[in-house]
């Protein structure tokens, strides 16, 4: 696509309307909850748009008030008040620019894997407790020093006396998390024209015309609705110094610099992974343009700037290409306050709890909990006394309780305290060239979290696209987070067609099948998974066994060949199970069934689905993409026509939407004899990469008849193709 | 008598080995030692100097010839030595009084020797010998056979010492294949790896540091090799000192040979800030530590 570059700024623009529009409504949801002037969330979107585009050095993700700050905030607005939190703000700013200046965005590699995961579901635990009463319309039933963890005592009360006497707000409140929670298992194309909660604070909108048309009398209290006071843009909400000798002062600029860093660097993380040009992002120069918009959204009465995930996958899967889609965002966000401010002042703040009730259940959701205890036993135990933790006390007090409890679980493995304190101390990691364009990189004794950096530091030091040998064979003992960071760093060289070779893992036992499980040299045995099939796998078995094929039931989550196909380049591969392999003829059939998920956060959607992987030894194909022709891309064309067409063909081109990087070669590929069998059968979404095509019929799991149809399908295809 | 033997180790070539020396303690370790140190005098035809730091008596004079019974010693010169006084200063003044080209010494990790060595005697010895030191980690009674030999290939001017040191050595004890290993600091490479860009930058850089090390490194050895051996080049990346013995490690060499350390602190050690204090700590495999005796100074 030579010259999509130059015309990027189209999908950026196409991608920041979806953007906007889950922005607009977070923003002033996470500001009502800190317990500030709603306005104030926007000013961190606008402030953050504008600074990123300048001054970021991540490409395609949003910022904006964090999900993890709110607790922060409400808690030092009631402390110190708002002026001073203000100050607190533009403090951690400049530490933030500081931290980005001594180039600690390598900062968030350092935290344990299972205990940043328990933060992440305490945040998700707060933000359901301090905002569930609100979504169901009700006055506080606790009082403000009320520990997080002590609410949940209070939730059969509020559950109970809503059911008792539901109020008009609280039942929109219950209507706005409904939607947001069945809104992913909706296809409908009206119903996706708009995300989620762009829906919910319509609904919102629309209760109160509908009273106003109809004349009846509103019956939620003006005092429950959403107030956004567009005067107060005019005049400066002027941070104080007054309670700077208060020592609260300082416990809040720590924890908001600390939240910012972290909830920063964990976004910009997991939005390389979905980036799909895995450009990697100068996570130190984000963390300098972060902290500067911090500055100037906190001297302009704003809560801090932080990168956001659900925003930026929203971005992502809307087609995001550059930082220009950021800008576009705050652009988009400050007109919407300017010209629909009496809209948006109709909204129930209930509907705005229900969409940061819907943000903490997605946080906090059982299949995190389901994770952690698949990559192990220790692993869960250490999240838990995370999440307690930090229900407990404060997000600072977590996670250094998480990191104490991470190290004595690893201690208590391994039972060896020197070695691990020598492993922390001392290095660990050598680093070579062998031969040309082939890197060697040996570790020795304990890898873990806490030694990670050294190793992290020489893995960073080789493009992606190049070929690397990691060796473990000399470590005893290799963590939980160390497991999973190498599989990202794995991902990343798949995605840019470099080799990632990990060896020396065998002589070690793994504490659990989970891929990311730690493993030790003395672990305990890995164990074997029996399984009871079901009626459909039992039918596949028969499948395969009527064609002489294998079968097998077990998840296989290393699939190097699949992820490298274009539908994974923005979607995360979880793993495969069901696999029916064999050959027809000297071609290889793979089919299975297929985990995985799209998006971050809110906006996580996880599928399963059924695919057909077709492998040629001795057939060149040419990389393409071939998929329904939609509307967007129909808009997208306009401005970059660069897709295959075929004049002959119009029932073919018009019913699909064919793309990839020679065109020639794609046409000299379909042959009147392939057009024809896409003509003659119902939408195969089919795309290739490497001599290997992957058919897709539905994103959904197959019946037995339809994955007899698939392979069908695909062997009338490779009779074609094979052929020519 | 001081200045003469000064004179004549200045200057003195770390090899031929013509007398090798070892320190007896009546330890289970010594027969071994021995073992080594005459298998070392055949191959290198050099006398044997055996110290023993302690009084001279008929016990313990039994008990060594007791103990070279058990060996071949036909054709070797042997000359014992016996003196009282601090370990270490004696034994490295008999070193330096009888000309000793190889002290050879043992590291068993089950006796006490090897805190010993690993401590501040090691360190003294290495650092104030004017000889060479052997330091063998599982001494055999029929001494150790040296298959691959990993040699620090560092940029300083020691290291053509120890590399031609190690090339008369494979000679004369039969080696197989040596890695000459240079260790870089990674700190060498100025550009920090920050993005796609800088890291391919920082690749270029890092190239360009490898491909003139090779070429130095290449030039060296061509000259320096007079008969048939597998020589390998590598450049390690990360903390110097550190990544060698691991690399020996990995590869399973029985020999590392190192230049030894420097005791002034000159424009060099700015250069080279090669520290054998974790390979002393961790030992991966024999080691040999190379006097180059004033060749530098």
């Amino acid at each position: 696509m030579g010259n999509a570059k130059n015309k990027s700024w189209i999908y950026d623009l196409i991608a920041a309307i979806s953007v906007s529009l889950v922005a607009l409504p977070i923003s002033l949801a996470l500001a009502k909850a800190s317990g500030v002037n709603p306005i104030a969330g926007v000013i961190s979107t606008v402030v953050g748009g504008i600074v990123m585009f300048f001054l970021g050095g991540s490409h395609v993700t949003i910022t904006g008030p964090g999900n993890g700050l709110v607790l922060v905030i409400a808690a030092s607005v009631g402390s110190i008040g708002y002026a001073s939190t203000l100050t607190a703000i533009i403090v951690a700013g400049l530490l933030l620019i500081v931290f980005g200046f001594i180039k600690l965005g390598n900062l968030s590699d350092f935290f344990p894997a299972s205990s940043i995961q328990g933060l992440l579901v305490a945040i998700g635990l707060t933000l359901i407790l301090k905002q569930f009463h609100l979504m169901l319309g009700m006055d506080k039933p606790f009082s403000s020093d009320t520990s997080t963890f002590s609410i949940i005592g209070y939730v059969p009360e509020m559950v109970r006396g809503f059911i008792q006497a539901p109020s008009a707000d609280g039942i929109l409140g219950v209507i706005g998390f409904l939607i947001l929670f069945f809104y992913g298992f909706i296809k409908h194309k009206i119903v996706k024209f708009m995300p989620a909660p762009m829906w919910v604070v319509l609904i919102g909108v629309g209760f109160y015309y509908y009273y106003e048309f109809t004349g009846q009398e509103f019956p939620i209290p003006s005092e429950k609705l959403l107030f956004i006071d567009t005067s107060e843009l005019s005049k400066f909400n002027l941070p104080s110094i007054e309670n700077i000798s208060h020592s609260d002062f300082y416990v809040a600029v720590i924890s908001i610099t600390l939240i910012c860093l972290i909830e920063t660097l964990l976004s910009i993380k997991a939005v390389d992974k979905i980036d799909p040009e895995k450009r990697k992002s100068n996570f130190n120069k984000d963390l300098k343009g972060v902290g500067l918009a911090t500055m100037i959204s906190g001297l302009l009465g704003g809560l801090p700037v932080v990168t956001v995930i659900a925003r930026s996958s929203v971005n992502v899967n809307q087609g995001a290409k550059s930082r220009l889609a950021g800008l576009f965002n705050a652009v988009f966000v400050a007109l919407m306050i300017l010209f629909l401010s009496q809209y948006l002042n109709k909204v129930p703040t209930s509907l705005l709890a229900s969409i940061l009730v819907f943000t903490g259940y997605k946080l906090a959701e059982p299949a995190k909990w389901r994770m952690v205890l698949k990559v192990g036993r220790e692993q869960f135990w250490i999240f838990l006394i995370t999440v307690v933790a930090t229900l407990l006390t404060n997000l600072t007090n977590g996670i250094a309780l998480g990191i104490l409890a991470t190290v004595a679980t690893q201690l208590s493995i391994t039972k060896n305290f020197r070695q691990y304190v020598n492993s922390v101390s001392k290095p660990n990691v050598i680093f070579m060239k062998e031969d040309e364009d082939k890197y060697f990189i040996g570790v020795k004794g304990f890898s873990s979290f806490l030694n990670f950096l050294k190793l992290k530091k020489r893995l960073d030091q080789v493009p992606s696209k190049e070929h690397v040998i990691l060796d473990f064979s000399m470590t005893e003992f290799v963590d939980h987070s160390v497991m999973e960071h190498i599989y990202n760093y794995a991902n990343d060289y798949r995605a840019k067609e470099g080799d990632f070779e990990v060896i020396g893992l065998d002589v070690h036992d793994a504490y659990s099948p989970h891929p990311f499980a730690a493993r030790g040299v003395k672990g305990r045995r890995r164990v074997s998974s029996k399984v009871s099939l079901t009626k459909r796998q039992k039918d596949i078995q028969q499948f395969a066994s009527d064609k002489r094929w294998s079968f097998s039931p077990d998840s296989v989550y290393h699939m190097p060949n699949l992820a490298i196909l274009p539908f994974y380049q923005t979607r995360k591969l979880d793993h495969a199970y069901n696999v029916v392999n064999g050959f027809h003829g000297d071609v290889e059939f793979n089919s299975f069934d297929v985990e995985y998920s799209e998006g971050e956060l809110l906006v996580e959607e996880s599928y399963r689905a059924t695919m057909l992987l077709i492998q040629f030894e001795n057939r060149h194909i040419p990389d393409f993409t071939l998929d329904r022709e939609s509307i967007k891309q129909r808009v997208i064309e306009l401005a970059d026509a660069d897709h295959v067409k075929f004049k002959e063909h119009h029932d073919f081109s018009d019913r699909y939407h064919l793309e990839g990087s020679d065109n020639l070669d794609i046409k000299r590929f379909f042959t009147d004899n392939l057009i024809d069998l896409f003509e003659r059968n119902p939408y195969f979404h089919v795309e290739s990469k490497k001599d290997q095509i992957l058919i897709i019929k539905k994103e959904r799991l197959a019946s037995i008849s339809e994955i007899r149809f698939l392979n069908h399908f695909a062997e009338e295809m490779v009779e074609i193709v094979n052929k020519e | 008598m001081a200045q003469e033997i000064n004179s004549i180790l200045k200057g003195r070539s770390p090899f031929p080995f013509e007398s090798i020396a070892t320190a007896i303690s009546f330890s289970p370790n010594t027969k071994m030692l021995l073992g080594e140190s005459i298998k070392l005098c055949k191959q290198f035809s050099a006398n044997l100097i055996l110290i023993h730091v302690g009084s001279k008596d008929v016990e313990k004079e039994y008990e060594l010839n007791q103990l070279l019974k058990h060996f071949n010693t036909e054709g070797i010169t042997i000359k014992a030595i016996w003196e009282e006084g601090d370990t270490v200063d004696v034994i490295l003044k008999i070193c330096k009084e009888n000309v000793v080209d190889l002290l050879v010494a043992g590291a068993l990790k089950k006796e006490n020797l090897w805190t010993f060595y690993k401590g501040s005697v090691a360190r003294k010895l290495c650092r104030q010998a004017k000889c060479s030191l052997l330091i063998l980690t599982e001494p055999k009674m029929e001494g150790t056979n040296f298959d691959t030999i990993v040699v620090n290939g560092v940029d300083h001017p020691k290291t053509l010492f120890s590399i031609k040191t190690s090339f008369y050595f494979a000679k004369y004890m039969n080696v197989n294949a040596i890695d000459v290993v240079e260790e870089i600091d990674p700190s060498k490479v100025k550009t920090t790896v920050e993005d796609d860009d800088t890291c391919e930058k920082a690749k270029a850089e890092r190239d360009r540091i490898i491909n003139e090390e090779r070429a130095k490194m290449q030039d060296l050895l061509s000259k320096e090799m007079d008969f048939q051996l597998q020589v390998k080049f590598d450049c390690l990346f990360g903390k110097l000192g550190y990544t060698i013995g691991h690399y020996t490690e990995m590869k399973k060499a029985d020999l590392l040979v190192v230049n030894s350390p420097n005791r002034k602190l000159g424009l060099l050690d700015r250069v080279f800030t090669h520290d054998l204090e974790y390979l002393l700590a961790e030992m991966p495999t024999n080691m040999l530590i190379v006097h180059s005796r004033g060749f530098d100074n």
